[in-house]
């Protein structure tokens, strides 16, 4: 396995090796290329880092949306449905599940990412050697030696390059999913059904939402019985 | 022996560690083939402490193809298929050889 891997991510090195026939000019074009990808990479780098922020923001969105089932419990409590107000406590424990999931992933991410950006320290450093080091190759082209030092010199950066390449990749794949898991949460928190341990709840969820608007109409004659009041007290 | 940790770096290793390093490469191979994805992470994460721990960073301005390739500690076999599937990740890749990895 270790090998093979090896061949697989170098070949695109060696293919770039094999279209020049002048060394001399592939360590200048080499470099000019591999200075393009650290601008690319170093973008790549910012967008995950960016993705994963807001990720972290939405963990924080659905956690504090947590509350509601509470209150649709107490609410479903002082109306003597207990049933009712069990649902609603499952429905806060099974969320509140796939949320702590959802953070311990997105708190991966950010250790991942962390990797990234000393990966992206490396390549820099990698880059700055490659630019010293192709001067000096030049300068020895005549040895015969030389072409094979070339070829390593390019092999060896092009090979970190697409190790970080790779690496970028992979970060956006999972912050991609994490995203779509994220969103997931999110319908199920809004339209309050949670999957299929409570298949059929239609029924429940009607109920409850009739629930939560008595008792605002209950708070809202509250709220006139009291204006009232003090409209009779004043006259 | 330069062996590359897959978005970690290059890690130098003694001559004397290869031998180690070929039977948990074998054995990796053995649960790729099996599909065992238990065995495979063991593996892996044992891959990764005797490199990391018994050899020496590359420098960072040292410029070394690597001999071998290690995948992230935390690679699947899912993805490691399609790392190693020469129509996949790398473009430019090599057809693929023997099912001997």
């Amino acid at each position: 396995m270790l090998k093979r891997l090896a061949a697989i991510f170098q070949a695109k090195a060696n293919k770039a090796l094999d279209r020049l026939e002048d060394p001399r000019e592939m360590l200048d074009l080499s470099y000019e290329k591999q200075v393009e990808m650290l601008r690319d990479v170093k973008r790549g780098i910012v967008e995950v880092t960016a993705a994963r922020r807001r990720l972290e923001l939405q963990a924080e969105e659905l956690r504090a949306k947590l509350p509601t089932f509470d209150a649709q419990a107490m609410q479903a409590l002082k109306n003597g449905r207990e049933d009712l107000a069990r649902i609603a406590l499952e429905r806060k424990a099974s969320t509140q599940a796939q949320i702590e999931s959802f953070e311990a992933q997105v708190a991966n991410l950010r250790a991942e990412q962390e990797q990234l950006v000393q990966a992206e320290q490396r390549l820099q450093a990698k880059v700055e050697a490659f630019r010293t080091r192709k001067e000096v190759l030049k300068a020895q082209y005549t040895a015969a030696k030389a072409t094979v030092r070339i070829g390593e010199a390019v092999t060896g950066l092009s090979e970190e390059m697409t190790d970080v390449g790779y690496a970028i990749q992979r970060a956006e794949d999972r912050t991609a999913q994490l995203k779509s898991r994220g969103q997931a949460i999110q319908e199920l928190l809004e339209s309050g059904v949670l999957e299929d341990s409570l298949g059929g709840t239609t029924g429940i969820d009607r109920e409850l939402e009739a629930l939560g608007r008595q008792a605002s109409i209950d708070a809202e004659l509250e709220r006139l019985r009291a204006a009232m009041a003090a409209g009779e007290a004043n006259r | 022996m330069i062996v590359r940790l897959m978005g970690r770096g290059q890690w130098r290793l003694d001559d004397a560690l290869i031998d180690e390093l070929n039977r948990i490469d074998a054995a990796l191979d053995d649960d790729i083939n099996r599909g065992d994805a238990t065995e495979f992470r063991e593996h892996l994460a044992a891959m990764h402490r005797l490199i990391e721990e018994r050899g020496e960073p590359v420098p960072e301005d040292e410029l070394v193809p690597s001999d071998a390739f290690v995948p992230p500690v935390d690679c699947s076999l899912e993805e490691l298929r399609k790392l190693m599937d020469p129509d996949g990740l790398i473009p430019g890749a090599p057809a693929k050889e023997g099912a001997d990895g």
